[in-house]
């Protein structure tokens, strides 16, 4: 019997081909989609999941509370909370701690590179985390100060095929962590899997860090370090948290009050950690959320697709079923006749979705930032969930018609009498409702994101962003010493409009600083804020502009070490909403004591994501690690050479290692842009798959009305009229989507906006244009059906009467 | 073998009811073959459907080889129709996509007939109406009569003890039409109960009795001898 039903079902699929690829295709696309969203969730929830301690390891989170009420929570902290607790919970049984990012200029032989991402860490680090071993002893190979292990990556850049074990790279200055000097390779491990929540290219020893400024282990107050620790298998955390209050006091580590700490299991460090300044890049939960999401509508709209194509091809089969039932077929019988075909369907339609993820994987790289191998996909949870998704597909797309179809009556299908009942056309009608309003919801939440994202790229920041070349010269002492004469070398260049240095650069790493202010009342009060160090000409050549007093000026040598430049934002912080009130007000801040003597207005040296913080800008150049150069005709090539020959010229131990301004703040919605492209790419999807299925819905329509056009022609109908008369129907479908999409549209859009702090706001006629292109698309499909029924001899559809 | 007694049939619509069978009796022996007569839409082919199960009654008694079937469920229905009856339609209905032997085969595959036994029947019916030798064909491939022969043939595969015929001939030019005709008169004189729908009096000669239907009941019955 079984084989009855493949033969004809086989037969079916040739006979009908348009309709049989319009099928499969829809469904292999959607099934497609799905599967390479659950490739993308399956990476997102593996973070850290390599680790054979994954459940063991823990991090430090410091808190601290204003009395304002204002808290913060920071992974980066101080060094002396590891080893205190190390020392007063005996089971706690590694502690591990690493440095804030470091860049570092690495010489080895002619070799020279500046490398951005390395940390120095504690020689416990390989027993807590597990990083592969390719040479070297884990036990011994951060011991030793200027021990350095080198990941594969790195060790073919600096030793190509050699054995690295033992060799030596000199190492530049790393931004007040470890001295420059001569580093050991002790170990060569394997390239971090990207489902880490940080990745680095080398580790140094803690022990060069320790020996080159050993108070900053000893003081509480100074901030540059992670802090994992291992507890024993099934801990429960909360245990150690109690203690933490008898702790902190013991230690005499808060603040009057104000610092305290907590634990955060590491299996959550990538997408559920809410604090700031991680070690790497966190993820999004909500992002799953929305693909997710998208991934289960495309499906749902490939699924209706189906189950409407079958639903409205089955009189074509009616009788076929009449006649079954006839010679002795049971309902149930058809049932199964008419699910297997529907089965078969899907089993193709699998096997093509699975050979379309392969052709994409290639460009996941760009839409996701992952890398997929073909080896991602033969994992036994994925393959599992894979055919789950087509079992369940095959079920949901395959029943209803089947069971439509099987519950046809032979008396009325002999009889010639329509079996298209009120209920099923309104069903289908509704299943294309349903499509179009998530179609919709897709095209309006792309239009939103583009919108957003220009937004941010319009937005006035508040600095000049355009045209100004970054150099990093990473802190380097001998550009430090020539400062002023390299930055007047190149201000000296007819394309150089001005110069100006500083430690950071809006877009950036920037540290924080204690700094203490006279309140209103006269008390000192110190915040921790964002502090950006920075020479004389930073604010005129970045050109932001002043709220209140003055800049820092050549003319006032006091500036030097007795004047504070702060942000509106900080002024506020010390409670001046007018910011002419805080200008000759005390301030004291790492050593430095003197008057407040200028107020900026806000700029957004962070991304657009967040609020602009309380800002200090301090003066000290001689911190800097960037020199800034406000060009013209920054897309000239020559420009940039003369510029790498003056660099080459005044500092020719260092590569000219520059970036455009714009690029590097751009830089920070990396995520945003990618989310972007995935977004509309699974829009555009979404949107072809609902079109085939109105082509599909259209050509059959037409079919059943060819009678209906061929005496409406006859009566004096134009082609016009017709086309009109077989389109307005859908467009009604699609006008009535428009309104069930715009509301949730509207909501889930506002959501994701919430996670920005400067956002458009969305506005109906959004959904309008989501609409319009729904509509033209749905036009443009529909219409090719109508034309060509319009255009018909009426006496052929006659005839067969 | 058929009994039908104080039948009526009711098509309803939104707005009218009509009558389609209106308190009618009729009786059948097995061995029979019974020819139904009237003028269109005089309710013949609702009765033919009645009697073959595939229509249901609204009120009165259908006792079929001594069982009351009229209150039966479809899935008893079914099972009833795919032993006992086999039907022949004015438009062959043969499935399109189902080749001649395939086409005749279906009822054995519903009856769960193991394949060799079936591939045996099959052939030997196809034998029988002559049209072996097209076996591998599609309808669409065969003559009229080729196709109606085929129809006969997927009829009486399953030696059903009754046929029911609905106007077997409307489609067919005369020859073609006798062709059917000797065919089951045949099959009834090999014992097969058969009633068959016609316009044709001419037909209906073949037939041992006719039965004359108008608006739903029966007016007269005549043997045909």
């Amino acid at each position: 019997m079984i084989k009855n039903y493949i033969k004809i079902a086989w037969r079916n699929l040739l006979k009908n081909k348009g309709y049989s690829s319009i099928n499969i295709l829809g469904l292999a696309i959607g099934l497609a989609c799905c599967l390479l969203v659950v490739l993308y969730i399956q990476d997102e929830l593996s973070f850290d999941h390599y680790h054979t301690n994954k459940d063991r390891i823990y991090r430090v989170v410091h808190d601290w509370k204003e009395k304002n009420g204002t808290e913060t929570h920071q992974i980066w902290g101080n060094a002396p909370v590891g080893a205190a607790l190390k020392a007063d919970f005996p089971e706690i049984e590694k502690v591990v701690q690493f440095s804030g990012q470091i860049s570092i200029l690495l010489k080895q032989g002619d070799k020279a590179f500046q490398e951005e991402n390395i940390f120095c860490m504690d020689s416990t680090a390989f027993d807590v985390f597990s990083w592969q071993f390719i040479a070297g002893d884990p036990k011994t190979a951060l011991t030793a100060p200027y021990s350095i292990v080198l990941t594969e990556k790195l060790a073919k850049k600096y030793f190509g095929d050699s054995n690295p074990i033992g060799q030596t790279v000199e190492g530049g200055v790393t931004g007040g962590r470890a001295a420059p000097g001569i580093y050991t390779v002790t170990a060569v491990i394997e390239d971090l899997p990207s489902n880490s929540h940080f990745t680095f290219d080398a580790l140094l020893s803690m022990s060069s860090f320790r020996q080159s400024w050993s108070e900053v282990f000893e003081a509480w107050g100074y901030v540059d370090f992670y802090t994992y620790l291992l507890l024993p298998e099934n801990y429960d955390i909360s245990k150690l948290e109690k203690q933490v209050p008898d702790f902190i006091a013991r230690h005499d580590a808060s603040e009057e009050g104000k610092y305290s700490i907590h634990f955060e299991p590491m299996l959550g460090a990538y997408l559920n950690s809410k604090a700031d300044r991680q070690p790497g890049p966190v993820g999004n939960m909500q992002n799953i959320y929305i693909f997710a999401v998208i991934g289960v509508f495309i499906l749902c709209i490939a699924c209706v697709n189906f189950m409407n194509l079958a639903t409205s091809r089955s009189m074509e089969r009616a009788k076929e079923v009449g006649v079954r039932k006839v010679v002795g077929a049971s309902k149930k019988d058809l049932i199964i006749q008419f699910m297997s075909e529907s089965i078969l369907l899907v089993l193709f339609a699998s096997v093509l979705g699975v050979v379309l993820v392969l052709c994409l994987f290639p460009f996941m790289e760009m839409f996701a930032g992952k890398q997929f191998m073909i080896s991602t996909l033969f994992n036994s949870t994925i393959l599992l969930l894979f055919v789950g998704i087509v079992l369940t597909t095959a079920l949901v797309a395959a029943s209803y018609p089947a069971f439509v179809l099987a519950n046809f009556k032979p008396v009325k299908v002999f009889k010639g009498s329509s079996n298209a009942t009120s209920e099923s056309v309104w069903l289908r009608k509704g299943l294309v409702v349903f499509q179009f309003s998530l179609s919709i919801a897709l095209i309006a939440g792309t239009y939103i994101v583009f919108s957003q994202l220009g937004h941010l790229q319009k937005k006035d920041l508040g600095f000049e962003k355009t045209q100004m070349l970054n150099v990093d010269f990473n802190y380097d002492n001998q550009v430090l010493q020539n400062l002023e004469a390299i930055k007047h070398t190149f201000a000296q260049q007819k394309d150089v409009l001005s110069v100006s240095s500083s430690r950071s650069i809006p877009g950036s790493y920037f540290p924080d600083a204690g700094t203490q202010i006279e309140l209103p009342d006269g008390e000192m009060k110190v915040f921790i804020q964002a502090i950006f160090e920075v020479d004389v000409d930073f604010i005129p050549n970045y050109e932001i502009e002043m709220a209140a007093g003055r800049a820092y000026s050549r003319e006032f040598p006091v500036d030097t070490i007795h004047s504070l430049v702060v942000n509106e934002a900080a002024a506020k912080l010390w409670g001046y909403s007018d910011p002419e009130q805080i200008i000759g007000k005390r301030f004291a801040q790492w050593g430095r004591e003197g008057q407040v003597i200028g107020v900026v207005k806000d700029f957004n040296y962070l991304s657009l994501h967040q609020k602009v913080e309380p800002l200090t800008l301090r003066l000290e150049p001689r911190s800097s690690k960037f020199i800034t150069l406000k060009i013209q005709d920054a897309g000239n090539p020559e420009t940039l050479e003369k510029l790498a020959d003056i660099w080459t010229s005044v500092a020719p131990h260092r590569p000219f290692l520059y970036s455009f301004l714009d690029d590097s703040f751009n830089r920070q919605y990396e995520a945003d842009y990618r989310f972007r492209r995935l977004f509309s790419a699974f829009s555009g999807l979404a949107l072809f798959i609902a079109s085939l299925g109105l082509l599909g819905l259209a050509t059959y329509t037409a079919q059943q009305r060819t009678k209906e056009i061929g005496v409406r022609k006859v009566l004096g109908a134009s082609t016009f009229n017709i086309v009109r008369l077989l389109s307005v129907d859908f467009l009604q479908l699609v006008t009535i989507s428009i309104f069930i999409a715009g509301p949730f549209a509207w909501w889930a859009m506002n959501k994701w906006l919430e996670d920005f702090a400067y956002r458009i706001e969305i506005q109906w006629w959004m959904f309008a244009i989501a609409g319009l292109v729904a509509v033209i698309v749905a036009l443009v499909t529909v219409s090719y059906q109508a034309i060509r029924a319009a255009l018909a001899n009426p006496v052929n559809s006659l005839r067969d009467e | 073998m058929i009994k039908i007694t104080n039948l009526q049939k009711f098509y309803r619509t939104e707005e009218v009811e009509t009558v389609a069978l209106n308190d009618l009796n009729i009786h059948v022996q097995e061995g029979e073959f019974v020819a139904v007569m009237g003028p269109s839409g005089c309710g013949k082919s609702t009765l033919l459907n009645i009697i073959g199960l595939l229509d249901d009654l609204d009120e009165g008694s259908y006792v079929f080889n001594n069982v009351e079937v009229a209150k039966f469920n479809e899935r008893k229905r079914s099972d009833l129709r795919k032993h006992n009856i086999g039907f022949v339609f004015q438009s062959f209905n043969l499935i399109d996509e189902l080749t001649v032997f395939e086409n005749v085969e279906l009822p054995l595959i519903y009856t769960n007939v193991p394949a060799a036994e079936r591939k045996k029947r099959v052939e030997e019916v196809l034998e029988k109406v002559q049209i072996m030798h097209r076996r591998n064909h599609f309808p669409q491939q065969l003559s009229g009569g080729q196709q109606q022969r085929v129809a006969v043939a997927r009829a009486v595969v399953n030696n059903p003890k009754l046929i029911l015929a609905d106007e077997p001939t409307g489609n067919l030019d005369s020859s073609n039409g006798n062709e059917v005709m000797n065919l089951l008169t045949e099959l009834n004189e090999a014992g097969t109960t058969i009633v068959m729908v016609t316009h044709s009096e001419h037909d209906a000669k073949f037939s041992d009795r006719v039965i004359r239907m108008l608006d739903g009941q029966v007016i007269m019955e005549t043997t045909t001898v």
